[in-house]
């Protein structure tokens, strides 16, 4: 099965982008126009738009390479290997997004870039982990071993993810709680700020998906001509 | 009529205890090999040693004499140079089966691939629980301070920090046997995963090194449970595809 039937076919191929670009520009508009200052951080919560969905896509991405990583061991199809290590390296890159735009915000918010907090440092902590993946990956050079052993590799990084979550509720946290509402306590969000959450989540979601699709066809392609490489040196 | 089921039952009973006792003869044949190693390989002792010493004066010419803030920072300073050890340990696991061509040995041998790395994380446990020996009453000496909580707790919580980064340690040590800069890929894979551990430890040593009870601790305990039966469980089941092609 592929994962992207949705953007096979030609057509689909050039009306995607334009859809992404759509969807991320109205996005651009409620974050900057549309959605009213906050009371006390006025204009510099905007970041936080930019911030969420970077956080969520570097979950999503994790786990992609999680689920990815089980189906390589399952069925031995590099097809898996290529989902995994694509989702790795753009989940990587949107947890460095997320981190440096959580940093801005903290400056505003609580006065220093770099406070301490168990969600910063989990964080941290989950890029570190798939910096460590994407760099061991790199350091193998046969083929089917590097794809055996990043599997295990994967799987034993997402254990970092549900550390990096449960961590503002085991530990005491300065990080906001989910604004999804879990308890009648807890106070909720003008509905504008949640609408252009919501609308910034899902704009960033296609362009990660858009991004994984270009990313696992380039290396696709550069497994096809490394092979042919090795045909003709043979 | 004859009591099948109750023969089935016995008869399974046995496999299955015959398993766990070849499983730990098995592990138990594995750390004896590594022992024997590294008991030959005297220099290897020595060297953990020398850097638990060293630590302690670095640590005790920094604070100075008797300072008074020493309990602030004794957590980090215990678990630096553990962890130090840890990596000594991880380098000579699968990385010197795989320098010394011997892993086709352990991979040929008709030992369970769980065996092998219960044998090799034993092996790790032990070499830095051999470093902590060396390393908490040299630095209780030269830094003049002392854990204010039960003697117990600190153990409990100094073995199952130990015991976390042993089996992170062995897993670290396996993966990395494949790449091309083994020793530099050891820290890059092992620091990530550490902090799951690393971080419990030092907080519930700190708490330990001012009097704290059980109570205190628990959280840190629970947190470093989970991760350790979390790890088992996922080595556990992917092991064998690390050692075997």
């Amino acid at each position: 099965m592929n994962m992207f039937y949705m953007i096979k076919g030609e057509n689909m191929k050039k009306i995607y982008p334009i859809i992404i670009f759509l969807v991320n520009l109205a996005a651009l508009y409620m974050i900057f126009l549309w959605a009213p200052p906050e009371r006390t951080l006025g204009d510099s919560y905007r970041v936080f738009f930019i911030h969420t969905p970077s956080a969520w896509i570097s979950y999503l991405a994790f786990t992609i390479t999680f689920v990815s990583s089980i189906l390589y061991l399952k069925t031995r199809n590099f097809k898996w290997d290529l989902y995994a290590s694509s989702s790795a390296l753009l989940g990587l890159l949107f947890c460095i997004i997320a981190i440096i735009t959580g940093a801005i915000w903290a400056k505003v918010a609580w006065g220093l870039y770099w406070n301490w907090d168990p969600r910063q440092t989990t964080t941290l902590v989950l890029m570190l982990a798939y910096l460590g993946y994407v760099s061991f990956r790199m350091a193998i050079n046969d083929k089917e071993q590097r794809a055996r052993v990043s599997s295990v590799l994967g799987i034993l990084a997402f254990i970092s993810i549900p550390l990096s979550y449960l961590s503002t509720i085991i530990w005491a946290t300065i990080h906001p709680m989910p604004l999804i509402p879990t308890s009648k306590l807890q106070i909720g969000v003008e509905p504008a700020i949640l609408q252009t959450l919501l609308t910034s989540t899902f704009a960033v979601t296609l362009l990660f998906l858009w991004m994984l699709y270009i990313t696992v066809e380039m290396y696709r392609t550069i497994d096809t001509v490394e092979s042919v490489k090795m045909e003709n040196v043979k | 009529m004859k009591p099948k089921p109750q023969v089935t039952k016995t008869m399974e009973d046995e496999v299955s205890h015959n398993q766990i006792t070849n499983f730990f003869n098995d592990a138990w044949q594995i750390l004896l090999k590594d022992l024997r190693l590294e008991l030959r390989r005297k220099y290897e002792i020595y060297s953990i040693i020398i850097l638990a010493l060293i630590s302690n004066l670095s640590f005790g010419f920094a604070l100075g004499p008797s300072n008074p803030n020493v309990t602030d920072f004794i957590s980090g300073m215990l678990w630096v140079p553990i962890l130090f050890i840890g990596m000594l340990g991880f380098t000579t696991g699968f990385v010197r089966e795989m320098d010394r061509g011997s892993i086709e040995g352990l991979r040929a041998a008709p030992i369970s691939p769980q065996a092998i790395l219960a044998g090799k994380t034993v092996y790790i446990f032990l070499l830095m629980c051999g470093g902590a020996i060396i390393i908490i009453p040299s630095s209780m000496a030269i830094l003049n301070y002392s854990f204010h909580s039960n003697g117990f707790l600190v153990l409990l919580v100094v073995a199952l920090g130990i015991l976390n980064i042993a089996v992170i340690g062995s897993i670290v040590s396996a993966l990395a046997m494949y790449s091309q800069s083994r020793a530099l890929i050891i820290p890059a894979l092992s620091m990530p995963l550490l902090p799951g551990t690393i971080i419990p430890s030092i907080l519930a040593t700190g708490k330990l090194a001012v009097g704290a009870d059980i109570n205190s601790i628990l959280p840190e305990l629970q947190i470093n449970l989970a991760f350790l039966l979390l790890m088992i469980a996922t080595l556990w089941i992917t092991f064998e595809y690390v050692l075997y092609d």
